[in-house]
């Protein structure tokens, strides 16, 4: 369903990496990856656009690096953004969209340098899309660099030959501040950075301007900020699934709500009062 | 007052969960538990029109201690609707604990149109608290040039090492010069779990559970028969792990040591 351009969209995400144990797992780090993956295409033309759900397999991927072994994981997808195109006379106006209708763990380890991939499947039905997507990742890895030749005694402190001197300590101070001051200052680039984009979406599009749903567009694009150490993260396309099994519940809509094509479109409604009103 | 919408993600199968997902880790010196939780939830709720709202509820199908920290967030994951005005949310999120001591995620929801179906939503926990139980654990590594695990660890489910947890007592030896020891454990010894390659090392890990506080205990692990397709020729047959003694220290506000780690490894004795 997504394409490949949302690796490149999703901004790059950020990236936690915490030293961890697990029971009856021989893992060393917790890798927790957010982000979101932003203003996707129109994907649905050559699609099938009436009424009804239409099912397709996705995958979300992520890079398992050299060195590393990913024994267990799983990822969470939600919608962060919905794109939605009123249809023809003749046609539906009855949409939906599933950005993830299930989305299983990871099945089995994965060594880097690889791919640790999730499976899943999405939806959609009528002109409708998901225009962003916001994904977290959690894998377990156990990382060779991270094992001593022989561990620490538990709970002892280093001895004394190899505990800092001080002269190490003092220039150890020194990167800590440098970094820190560095990290300050990327911090306000990217403040700075969002405000100005900011500022420009929300400035009027001449070229879109005439169009009646011009400003629909605006809230589905925003870009996360980009840290170096982000891992990538990319949405692509799988063989359509088979017949859909019992996760793919939640279909009450699709058969009541199917329309034969030639039905006249549906007057306009009374607006209902929304949260918003009051 | 609606009745709140129950699901279930700890039942087989999953009642009204779509793939449910658990990750157990420790983290942190002295270490505490953190549950990483993780499901798309199935409400297939429908607005009557109007603007409505429900609550759902979800069982994590995990019991954690009175005491614990947690974050959710929730996301929209699946809705539909047909030509009309339409407002989907997710209001709010808490958490609490089942008379069971079953942890349980609520969420609000609310929905507008004729009809809007909000039929599902995804949710990721973190549920972080104290260690269910007191338990040693730790990692033991060996390069692969000392030899791979036996069929029967990694294909069959055979434990590779057992590891003991207790103390070192003297044996009354009346009459003798040299006092003789033994080795008591304090409670029922641990497995390892199935070892996993990382480049050029072999890494396993293991667990003992219900390790009494207010003591410091000895930490030995030990190879078992039949696990280990080696050494090569020219070394020793029996291990040795390094560094030993480890030991680990127990107490109410720390009942847990997880880094408690060790290299095995195998001499070659002089020719």
């Amino acid at each position: 369903m997504p394409d490949a351009s949302a690796a490149t969209k999703a901004g790059g995400g950020w990236l936690l990496e915490v030293p961890i144990r697990a029971p009856g797992l021989p893992v060393n780090l917790w890798v927790h990856w957010s982000g979101l993956a932003v203003n996707w295409p129109p994907r649905f033309f050559g699609y099938p656009q009436e009424g009804d759900w239409h099912r397709e397999r996705a995958t979300v991927s992520t890079q398992v690096a050299e060195g590393d072994v990913a024994l267990a994981g799983q990822a969470t997808l939600g919608l962060s953004a919905v794109r939605r195109d009123t249809q023809g006379l003749l046609d539906t106006d009855d949409w939906g969209v599933s950005c993830i209708d299930w989305l299983d763990p990871l099945p089995a380890p994965v060594v880097g340098p690889n791919y640790a991939v999730f499976s899943g499947q999405m939806a959609h039905r009528g002109r409708a899309w998901p225009g962003g997507i916001s994904l977290t990742i959690d894998l377990l890895v156990v990382r060779k660099s991270l094992i001593p030749a022989v561990p620490p005694v538990h709970g002892a402190t280093p001895p004394a030959h190899q505990q800092l001197g001080a002269s190490t300590v003092k220039k150890a101070d020194a990167v800590n501040d440098t970094r820190a001051a560095l990290r300050r200052q990327l911090t306000e680039l990217l403040a700075t950075l969002e405000t100005v984009t900011a500022r420009e979406f929300a400035e009027p599009d001449p070229a879109r301007a005439a169009t009646p749903d011009a400003a629909s567009t605006a809230p589905m694009v925003r870009f996360g900020p980009v840290l170096p150490q982000a891992s990538t993260i990319g949405l692509y396309d799988v063989a359509p699934a088979a017949a859909p099994d019992a996760r793919d519940r939640g279909d009450r809509s699709e058969t009541e709500a199917r329309r034969t094509p030639g039905k006249a479109p549906t007057s306009p409604r009374r607006r209902r009062p929304t949260n918003t009103d009051a | 007052m609606t009745v709140p919408i129950s699901l279930d993600a700890g039942t087989t199968p999953p009642l009204g969960v779509a793939t449910p997902c658990r990750l157990t880790v420790f983290v942190g010196d002295a270490p505490r538990q953190l549950l990483i939780l993780s499901g798309v939830a199935i409400p297939e709720w429908r607005s009557g029109g109007d603007l409505d709202r429900q609550e759902v509820v979800i069982r994590l199908g995990v019991t954690t201690t009175p005491q614990y920290a947690w974050t959710a967030t929730v996301s929209l994951a699946a809705i539909s609707n047909d030509d009309t005005d339409f407002l989907f949310a997710l209001d709010s999120t808490s958490m609490d604990t089942d008379q069971d001591g079953t942890l349980r995620l609520h969420v609000a929801i609310a929905a507008q149109g004729e009809p809007a179906d909000l039929l599902r939503f995804s949710y990721q926990v973190h549920v972080l608290s104290d260690p269910v139980h007191s338990l040693v654990s730790g990692l033991i590594s060996w390069p692969r040039q000392f030899g791979d695990p036996t069929y029967a660890v990694l294909q069959g489910g055979d434990p590779m090492f057992r590891v003991e947890v207790g103390e070192t007592v003297p044996v009354p030896t009346p009459g003798q010069q040299f006092q003789q020891t033994t080795f008591v454990s304090a409670c029922p010894a641990g497995l390892s779990s199935k070892p996993v390659a990382a480049g050029d090392l072999w890494v396993a890990a293991y667990e003992v559970d219900n390790v009494p506080l207010g003591r410091q205990w000895e930490v030995r692990p030990a190879l078992l028969a039949g696990a280990l397709a080696g050494p090569p020729a020219g070394y020793l047959a029996s291990p040795g792990f390094q560094p030993m003694p480890q030991s680990a220290w127990l107490t109410p506000s720390s009942p847990a040591a997880t880094g408690v780690d060790f290299t095995m490894t195998f001499i070659a004795p002089p020719r």
